[in-house]
């Protein structure tokens, strides 16, 4: 639809105020009441984003800069730990947030009766996500812990394992381990969401697919999922934005390691940066990183678009 | 003062330093194997006789607390690396690493067979200096390389725990030494009070601030002196000239403005050495290239 | 709540049942908490025993005495509870304004500055931290508690102004229009009319804000340098350092960090869902 059309359109939709042509801009109040946010989130944000570009085309060596170009980029592109990191961080920001959201809908689902003390299960419930990240990186730590930690006391009773397991520093648990503290934390999120998205879900369907005979998983699959889809679509859109500059855990529990098993995105940027002082290269792997996350958001528009939904 | 010093300008004063490499044993465990609690040197003294005892203490607890990760590795490392007689991580010019040879890959070679002969505690590769002191003092770890601020956690955490303290084992051949480390004081650049703190910067120098404010030794050799003497392990033995002696013969890790770099990719590759993913040759040669890259 | 109708003609067994996995599930999430609170009622040297205990031998509050006594907690707790409030209110108020202009206006490029809004989350904080502290050293804003606040709501702004963006949209238009035609000015409007509407979104905004300032770390400890300035994150990790950790003052600590949020969300949680539904957060 043509812009000029659209303009028209809303005129009879939508409310609009006065309006002062100001050249060919359309101006009205609701531009005064996004100016605040709009300035201060303008200046706070473009220096440091400016800094940032600016940097990853410097080699920064001391107090000197020294303009390099794409050398920076072709660095991060060519080195062996590059793809590794990668992938590593597709399985964190993916397994966490799919286990985020599973466990968040399962307790959703379990919680939504009514039940004595259900205030009180619902507020505990919450409790990982308020907990602040180095807290839960330092209780996990401890838990894992191949001699004093509980994890490996409990399976050892349970008679799951023999021997006990150094979670953290196994390269082929590290990252899940992580995984796991990291769904532990961010499970409330998703179930509160999808809480409150199952009460807007209209009982009256339940009860026709009940009179119609419909089984609980036909009721789950054919009600609630449906019921659920708007929520759900903002949940995973904002777990994954945050899951994937989380990278507090990884800092914590393994730094990365062993060997680099664990490492992600966000934290090898940190490393880089002020374990290393390069702040160049770190610039550009951040540049790098912002590009991945605009990619994905350019996705999941358009997969929204395509099933008629928006952001 | 040496590790103040680039390019022929000082930057900093040294506040208090420190020297990583002191072996701190469990007394009873040793007595249980029938060693000597009171003199241990012969049954450290070199590495094949370190890892002897190891084996001999296998049975009692696991032998070698040994760290994986974060800056204590390099330093613990270096502890062993400086008693095979070598001065440093570079070459004389500092223009390359010498890791990758001999007695970089040798003393590589010590934490890998501790970690395959099963002489460490599990999960090594993720351990801190943390983690193995807490070990130590609940009797869970026999020996364990570390510096001499130890000592006091230990006493004041663990009052009951028997520990001895000695000479770091050496490399067949080597001699005894440390690694030198610590804290220095520096003035920044663009700080606003140059004159107050300058000021506190000669206070701090004098040798009473550094022996009655300081709590590690102190950057000064003549409060260090004064420090150590009565410095006494956890059974009583005077152990200050061992400290010293060690101290006056210790190296620092390499002083250059990109050791940072040079640090975390010798974590790294320690770590993969120690999960099986690279021998000690190859885990020194692909640290040396950091480091040359870096130099 | 929709699924209760269908829990009338639950029979008695999945009923148990169902409690059964709640308690399950609630001791298997509780677990880490419980643990914390477990062990910090240890003393020093049991808490290291091999293997660890499930049941306290002695239990004793030396760490609790201690974690009040001698260090500088009392004070990071209202450090925390100061910049987290501050900013829930600077933000939330900031927010509330550009949410009614985003949700309820077109202009020009209305779409693109609310996109920008949001798409400013997505660079991470690790990376603005030296540009930030560089702007608040201009501003002779570091190491204050007012800089701290300022950074935080670069961090929450975007997430504020998009949730209440989305509780105005659903205000139906009609009743902004017949106030207008009422005579009303936008200012009024927005006052007496959209704002009263959106009390629970606010509300909900607010606590989100809250928890997000609260548990803030990295810009905490970049940006404050006096002790007696830092947030309990910052001051938690003082209990760390590289080669020795203080456990007991940690766990005690852990524990008294989670211990408020508890009790706050068993009382606000209703609150906190009720809003969220039936309003404009979903798509």
């Amino acid at each position: 639809m043509p812009i000029s059309t659209k303009i028209l359109t809303y005129k009879n939709d939508l409310f609009v105020s006065t309006r002062e042509r100001v050249g060919n801009l359309e101006l009205n109040a609701g531009a005064l009441f996004v100016l605040p946010v709009l300035l201060l989130m303008t200046a706070i944000i473009i220096y440091p984003l400016g800094r940032t570009i600016w940097l990853s085309f410097h080699r920064v060596a001391g107090f000197t800069n020294e303009w390099i170009g794409l050398s920076n980029y072709m660095q991060v592109l060519t080195a062996d730990w590059f793809f590794p990191i990668l992938q590593q961080t597709a399985i964190w920001t993916g397994v966490t947030v799919a286990g985020q959201t599973l466990l968040g809908l399962v307790l959703a689902l379990l919680l939504n009766t009514k039940f004595r003390g259900r205030a009180f299960v619902r507020g505990l419930m919450l409790l990982p996500w308020v907990t602040p990240g180095i807290v839960v990186a330092m209780i996990w730590s401890w838990m894992y812990h191949p001699r004093l930690g509980i994890i490996n006391r409990i399976l050892l009773d349970l008679g799951l394992i023999q021997d006990s397991i150094a979670w953290l520093a196994e390269p082929n648990f590290a990252l899940y381990a992580v995984i796991l503290a990291g769904i532990w934390k961010g499970f409330p999120f998703a179930m509160v969401m999808i809480l409150a998205g199952l009460q807007d879900i209209n009982p009256r369907l339940y009860l026709a697919a009940k009179i119609d005979g419909a089984p609980w998983y036909a009721r789950f699959y054919h009600i609630t999922l449906p019921g659920l889809a708007p929520v759900l679509k903002v949940v995973v859109l904002l777990s994954v934005i945050w899951t994937f500059n989380f990278f507090t855990l990884v800092l914590v529990l393994t730094g990365g390691g062993p060997a680099g098993a664990s490492d992600i995105l966000p934290h090898k940027v940190y490393t880089v940066s002020f374990a290393q002082f390069k702040f160049g290269l770190g610039a550009a792997l951040a540049v790098i990183l912002f590009l991945i996350m605009l990619v994905w958001m350019a996705v999941y528009a358009y997969m929204l678009r395509k099933q008629g939904g928006e952001l | 003062m040496q590790t103040n010093r680039w390019k022929g300008e000082t930057y900093g004063v040294p506040y208090s330093g420190g020297a990583w490499g002191l072996l701190y044993y469990n007394a009873d465990h040793f007595e249980e194997v029938g060693l000597d609690s009171e003199n241990p040197l012969d049954a450290v003294k070199t590495w094949p006789d370190f890892m002897d005892t190891a084996r001999q203490l296998k049975d009692v607890a696991t032998p070698v607390g040994m760290l994986g990760t974060t800056e204590a590795l390099p330093a613990q490392w270096s502890g062993f690396y400086f008693t095979s007689g070598a001065e440093s991580w570079l070459n004389g010019d500092k223009t390359k690493s010498i890791l990758d040879q001999d007695k970089g890959v040798a003393t590589a070679k010590l934490y890998k067979d501790l970690v395959d002969e099963g002489l460490t505690p599990k999960g090594t590769a993720n351990t801190n200096g943390s983690d193995v002191a807490e070990l130590m003092g609940s009797g869970e770890i026999s020996m364990y390389q570390v510096g001499s601020w130890q000592a006091a956690y230990f006493d004041q955490n663990y009052p009951d725990f028997n520990y001895g303290i000695t000479y770091c084992p050496r490399m067949k051949g080597g001699r005894s030494s440390a690694m030198a480390g610590g804290w220095n004081q520096v003035i920044n650049k663009q700080s606003e009070n140059k004159e107050g703190a300058r000021k506190l910067l000669a206070h701090l120098s004098s040798k009473e601030a550094h022996t009655s404010l300081i709590p590690a030794p102190a950057g000064r050799k003549d409060a260090t002196e004064e420090f150590f003497n009565g410095f006494t392990d956890g059974l009583g033995r005077e152990v200050g000239d061992i400290v010293i002696d060690q101290y006056e013969n210790s190296a620092p890790r390499p002083v250059h403005p990109s050791y940072p770099g040079m640090s975390t990719e010798f974590q790294k590759q320690m770590q993969r050495l120690i999960i099986g993913e690279a021998t000690p040759k190859e885990a020194m040669t692909k640290t040396s290239e950091e480091i040359n890259s870096l130099l | 709540m929709s699924m209760d109708a269908s829990t009338a003609y639950e029979s008695r067994s999945i009923k148990v049942l169902r409690y059964a996995i709640i308690a399950v599930a609630l001791l298997a999430v509780m677990l880490p908490i419980l643990w914390i609170l477990v062990s910090s009622l240890k003393p020093s040297d049991e808490i290291f025993q091999i293997p660890p205990q499930y049941i306290p031998r002695e239990v004793t509050l030396e760490h609790y005495n201690a974690l009040f006594a001698d260090t500088l907690f009392v004070r990071y707790i209202i450090n925390s509870v100061i910049v987290a409030t501050l900013t829930t209110i600077s933000s939330v108020t900031l927010a509330v304004f550009a949410g009614y202009g985003w949700g309820k206006y077109t202009f020009t490029g209305a779409k693109t500055s609310s996109l920008f809004i949001l798409m400013s989350q997505l660079f991470p904080a690790v990376v603005v931290i030296i540009p930030l502290f560089e702007m608040l050293k201009w501003l002779s804003l570091l190491n204050s508690h007012a800089g701290l606040i300022l950074a935080y709501m670069l961090l929450t702004l975007p997430v504020t102004t998009w949730m209440l963006k989305g509780f105005f949209e659903n205000i139906p238009d009609n009743i902004l229009r017949a106030a207008r035609i009422d005579g009303l000015s936008e200012f009024q409007i927005f006052r007496e009319i959209a704002l009263p509407l959106v009390l629970p979104g606010i509300a909900s905004t607010a606590i989100y804000c809250f928890v997000l300032a609260w548990q803030e770390f990295i810009l905490a400890l970049t940006f404050l340098q006096d002790g007696a300035k830092y947030t309990l994150p910052v001051g938690l990790m003082g209990f760390i350092e590289q080669n020795q950790i203080e456990w007991g003052l940690l766990l005690a600590g852990s524990f008294v960090t989670v211990l408020p949020a508890a009790v706050t969300f068993m009382f606000l949680q209703r609150y906190f869902i009720r809003s969220l539904a039936g309003s404009g957060t979903k798509g």
